[in-house]
């Protein structure tokens, strides 16, 4: 799905788009890196996802609520609202709870896997141990 | 009261019996046992009963004096070792994300083509990323070496408001803030070293920038002889019970921690000695959600 290539070629870009963007699977990614957010956004972009990005826990908490995304990718240490507290909320509120949450985060403790994984999230990836495409085939098989 | 030995052996993560203050518990307990046993051992031969009470004070002092040392050492011991995995985490944290970062935005370069354009703003973000680990490392730099530092104090003739004005420009704002100055006119110029004063306003600024809801105000006036700087700012304000530990090295409030995750509890820990070795006066008022008040004197001459 090259979004760039209809775009020159269409006319009617702007009811392609539309159209292909209502069948796009969404990802919310809840990260305060906004270098980060620009680099996961251009990526999934290219392969063909919608991605919603929230800068801290506060919005992220928001925008799930209102956009119900595919995927949640949840960063721990965020303004606003810690991750956990983060994804607890998700987890309990019902119109979210059963949206998978891939946590990415450089936060190695095993405290905070074990909770993580104890609150409901799919996955938890620690950043450093990652190249961006063995993050990108964990969000790929679980959205398949 | 067990509950309250438990609550404070609970933050040293040791078993109960390498804990202090159980420690000094039950060593209490044995000096009391010890005292009842010299006095009837006592007792049997010694008759005078001013003489047994002397002893038996006197092994009191002993004992209690070893006991203070003891757990007192212990206290300190186990102090560090938090202090320590403090500083590993925080060295560990800071240390990846910007790293992690880096490799990232250098893996996606390498993906493909970009135009000149697009590349710039991947480097710009390099580039910030550099210059956190260079700031981070920074001042872990001056921390280790605090006394070198203080050594090469080097006393010169600077305007204080030229500094502040030279590092509210350095400030990049994350949103919009609302800023008052107020800054006395003809104000003289102090003596000082110009390297710490720099350090002690870029932090005090940085952080109430940081923190803030949607204002800060500057004041730098003359007061008493002495020159007064003031940065207020109306964001996070600092916690009653976490006052006492804002100028403590690593020590990050949880609300700020939660506000800014990339501090490192360095700033005003750097910023206290700076201030008084320069001859002046730190502080700060603040109260939850309101906000918080940094202050400085330092003398003219």
């Amino acid at each position: 799905m090259d979004l760039t290539q209809k775009k020159i070629k269409g006319r009617h870009f702007g009811f392609i788009y539309q159209l292909n963007k209502s069948m796009l699977k969404k990802i919310l990614f809840i990260e305060d890196e906004r270098a980060l957010q620009k680099t996961f956004h251009a990526i999934l972009t290219e392969k063909g996802y919608e991605l919603i990005s929230a800068y801290d826990g506060e919005s992220g908490l928001k925008l799930a609520k209102e956009e119900k995304p595919d995927l949640i990718l949840l960063d721990l240490i965020l303004p606003k609202i810690h991750g956990l507290d983060v994804l607890e909320a998700l987890k309990k509120d019902p119109a979210t709870k059963e949206i998978p949450v891939i946590v990415l985060t450089n936060v190695e403790q095993i405290d905070a896997v074990q909770r993580a994984l104890e609150l409901g999230a799919t996955t938890y990836l620690v950043k450093a141990q990652y190249t961006i495409e063995e993050v990108l085939e964990k969000i790929e098989k679980i959205l398949k | 009261m067990p509950q309250i030995l438990f609550k404070e052996c609970k933050k040293y993560k040791v078993p109960l019996w390498q804990c202090p203050q159980f420690l000094f518990f039950i060593i209490g307990f044995l000096i009391v046992f010890g005292n009842l046993a010299l006095y009837f051992l006592g007792s049997k031969f010694i008759q005078d009963p001013l003489i047994l009470l002397f002893v038996i004070s006197l092994f009191t002092i002993i004992l209690l004096t070893i006991n203070y040392f003891i757990v007192h050492f212990l206290e300190k011991t186990l102090d560090l070792s938090i202090l320590k995995s403090q500083f590993l985490n925080i060295i560990s944290h800071h240390l990846n994300s910007p790293l992690t970062n880096i490799k990232w935005i250098l893996e996606y370069l390498i993906s493909k083509d970009f135009s000149v354009n697009e590349k710039e703003e991947y480097f710009l973000a390099l580039k910030d990323n550099l210059e956190r680990i260079r700031d981070m490392l920074g001042k872990f730099n001056l921390a280790s070496q605090i006394d070198l530092t203080l050594k090469k104090l080097k006393l010169q003739k600077v305007s204080i408001s030229e500094i502040t004005q030279k590092n509210l420009q350095k400030i990049q704002l994350p949103f919009s803030v609302e800023v008052k100055t107020e800054i006395e006119p003809n104000l003289p110029e102090i003596l000082t070293d110009p390297s710490f004063l720099d350090f002690v306003i870029f932090t005090l600024l940085d952080n109430a920038f940081r923190y803030t809801q949607d204002r800060v105000e500057i004041k730098i006036a003359k007061k008493r002889g002495k020159i007064y700087f003031e940065v207020k700012d109306n964001g996070i304000g600092i916690e009653e019970k976490e006052k006492k530990y804002i100028f403590e090295r690593f020590y990050r409030g949880k609300e700020a921690t939660l506000k800014w995750p990339f501090g490192i509890g360095l700033g005003l820990y750097l910023s206290k000695i700076f201030i008084q070795k320069l001859g002046g006066k730190i502080g700060f008022n603040s109260k939850k959600d309101k906000g918080s008040t940094f202050w400085f004197y330092l003398p003219i001459k």
